[in-house]
């Protein structure tokens, strides 16, 4: 399925939902939109209701500081924030530092990100699933990479390696291990240029749709979906050939050659095993014949007390399912059965559709990825009664920790070490001036639409305009917010305040205001008005007026009109 | 044009997509379902847009005309 189908299939889906849904969140440093739509489908193809919760773009942070818990409560909360975001141009230019530079940004990135994982998991309730860092698929020096000390590949290993141990008795922490799904499905895949340029897609669609088969995992885990035993065949899934016929000295099963293919399939399975999956076996065959195997064999890897139950008869298959299921106390829809022979799948399928059933093809080169590739076996350790504990507990012992580790907005932003340059329009930055009018939404206040003519002609009618450039710790954004205002009668009159979604959440617009204020003062002018045009997608600014103190003299269904004093200068009367 | 209109129907998850429509007067094209439908194009029609392209398809028209260069 494409990823256009998920988007139309996901209108169709939310409206024969489960009753009961499981609640997800997601935060992320980059564009996931149309995550939510696929992992959502995905899941409801599955019998499990979701219901999603998409945070601002780029303000992970900021969520989580503002997350209020009393009213959000997801089961599971993804949070993606991957290595260039974190290191910014360290991640492409790392080799500019010493190493001595190097490793005292990396050692303070990681202090810092671990605030950030601290953070999430006193205010966000439920478990957090990290993104673990990336690696990049060409090492900036080749072949040299290795010789550096402290290069980049060893940074992303060092924050890796420390995120992994900082988590692990984080009972509501889990890290998702991004860096190996990036190696196992590659850039090529998982990235797309142009649509990372066009809309910091960071995860192109067809990975996005990957990455919802690993977060199903988890959901399917929380849905208690998970399965928990492995149903196997003999002939020909554990050993190559048929015992019955060719006897304990022909069947493959050695050190070399397809032997060791089914040889490695049983040390697969084995780890299966020590990871809590039950094993079983339902197999057509004399029973003396196949235990023969199982406890002599010198190759075989699984042996008769690694297998919970034992189904070898010349019954069909489907009753032993059956029968196993009994013997066992699990459900049929907790197994997962696998056999090479067509005609067996075929009918378990139809006759037990909830059993997952597994066809080998035959060809035992192939069998571990088969196997390695399901992620049904994966379980949280929970039961619902261990995650109601552990949340109380959490609750406490974090109360404690809040007060010494209360990260503010304002600490976050002060650490950001934002930087902003106003600059009056030119012919240099004209084009990216109406380009921001042309596509910034949410931080637009009246969203009016302005070609480069457009704004000569304002310029010819009084209206000054100005661009805001941004930079901040992780690099220069360039321009990002564009003001267009006249001054004019003794008040200046506010046509356009924008930002782009990039920089929204620092609190940047506060500038434009002091900027204003400003250019009051040196116009002698004590009256500072402006338009809030409501549409369905600027809610974002919809407080904004009334946040910087000023008041609403006009509210219509089509537009308000906010007005505010400058203090001090009500007494001046200049004519 | 009638295959742009179709695409566009299916990526945008509407059927109210004609000849006429643009991007200011039609709710579903914004700029993230953009995305889908380049996408879309690009996969339905085998052709690949360069990024200067897709910033200019701003209208059905647009689009026809673009691809209409391209063949």
């Amino acid at each position: 399925m494409q990823f256009s189908d998920y988007l139309k299939t996901y209108r169709q889906c939310i409206k024969e939902m489960p009753q009961k849904k499981i609640q997800v969140a997601f935060l992320s440093m980059f564009t996931i939109k149309g995550l939510k739509e696929v992992l959502t489908v995905k899941a409801f193809e599955e019998g499990i209701g979701i219901e999603c919760y998409e945070g601002a773009y780029r303000q992970v942070v900021q969520e989580a500081i503002g997350w209020n818990r009393e009213i959000m409560k997801p089961d599971i909360t993804f949070v993606l924030w991957d290595a260039e975001s974190l290191l910014g141009d360290y991640y492409v230019d790392a080799y500019k530092y010493t190493v001595t530079e190097r490793r005292e940004y990396v050692e303070d990135k990681w202090k810092e990100f671990q605030q950030y994982v601290t953070l999430l998991e006193q205010n966000i309730p439920g478990i957090i699933v990290f993104h673990n860092f990336e690696y990049p698929a060409v090492s900036p020096l080749g072949i040299m990479e290795t010789k550096q000390e402290f290069g980049l590949m060893e940074s992303l290993e060092y924050l890796n390696r420390s995120l992994a141990e900082y988590c692990r008795n984080k009972t509501s922490v889990y890290i998702f291990d991004y860096a190996g799904f990036k190696s196992r499905y590659g850039e090529a895949v998982l990235r797309d240029n142009k649509m990372y340029y066009l809309g910091d897609m960071k995860i192109s669609m067809e990975g996005l749709i990957l990455l919802a088969d690993e977060y199903l995992s988890y959901i399917r885990a929380l849905a208690g979906k998970s399965r928990k035993c492995l149903v196997l065949d003999l002939d020909n899934t554990l050993w190559g050939g048929i015992i019955g016929e060719d006897g304990m000295e022909h069947i493959k099963l050695g050190p070399d050659y397809e032997g060791k293919a089914y040889r490695e399939f049983q040390i697969y399975i084995k780890s299966l095993l020590h990871r809590g999956v039950i094993l079983a076996v339902n197999s057509k065959n004399n029973y003396e014949d196949a235990m023969e195997v199982i406890e002599n064999h010198d190759y075989m890897v699984l042996r008769k007390e690694d297998f919970a139950a034992f189904k070898i008869n010349w019954q069909d298959k489907v009753s032993n399912m059956k029968e196993l299921a009994a013997e066992l106390n699990i459900g049929l829809d907790s197994m997962v059965f696998v056999d090479d022979d067509r005609i067996n799948c075929d009918m378990m399928e139809t006759g037990l559709p909830m059993v997952k059933t597994i066809h080998l093809n035959g060809n035992p080169v192939t069998y571990v990825d088969v196997l390695r590739g399901l992620t049904d076996f994966n379980m949280l350790s929970f039961t619902e009664e261990d995650r109601k504990k552990n949340e109380q507990y959490r609750s406490q012992v974090l109360r404690n920790e809040l007060k010494s580790n209360a990260a503010t907005l304002e600490d976050f932003i002060k650490s950001l070490d934002i930087r902003t340059r106003f600059e009056e329009m030119n012919d240099s930055n004209i084009g990216r001036i109406s380009q921001l009018t042309m596509k910034t939404n949410q931080f637009n206040l009246t969203t009016r639409r302005y070609t480069e003519s457009d704004l000569n002609l304002l310029a010819k009618s009084g209206y000054k305009t100005v661009c805001l450039h941004v930079a901040d710790r992780y690099g220069d954004n360039g321009i990002c917010g564009v003001l267009i205002f006249k001054p004019e009668k003794g008040e200046i009159m506010i046509d356009t305040m924008l930002l782009s979604c990039r920089v929204m959440g620092r609190k940047i617009e506060e500038q434009y205001f002091e900027f204003l204020e400003e250019v009051a003062e040196k116009e002698g002018v004590s009256v500072i008005t402006g338009e809030y045009i409501p549409t369905p997608k600027n809610k974002p600014v919809e407080g904004l007026y009334r946040e910087q103190g000023f008041v609403c003299t006009l509210h219509d269904e089509h537009r308000q009109i906010w007005r505010k004093n400058i203090k001090g200068k009500e007494n001046v009367v200049l004519q | 044009m009638e295959q742009i209109i179709e695409i566009l129907k299916n990526a945008l998850g509407t059927d109210n997509i004609n000849e006429d429509t643009t991007k200011e007067n039609c709710e579903e094209w914004d700029s993230f379902n953009h995305l889908v439908v380049v996408a879309d194009l690009e996969r339905e029609l085998s052709v690949e847009f360069t990024i200067e392209e897709t910033e200019r398809m701003d209208s059905v028209k647009d689009i026809f005309e673009i691809v209409k260069a391209k063949a």
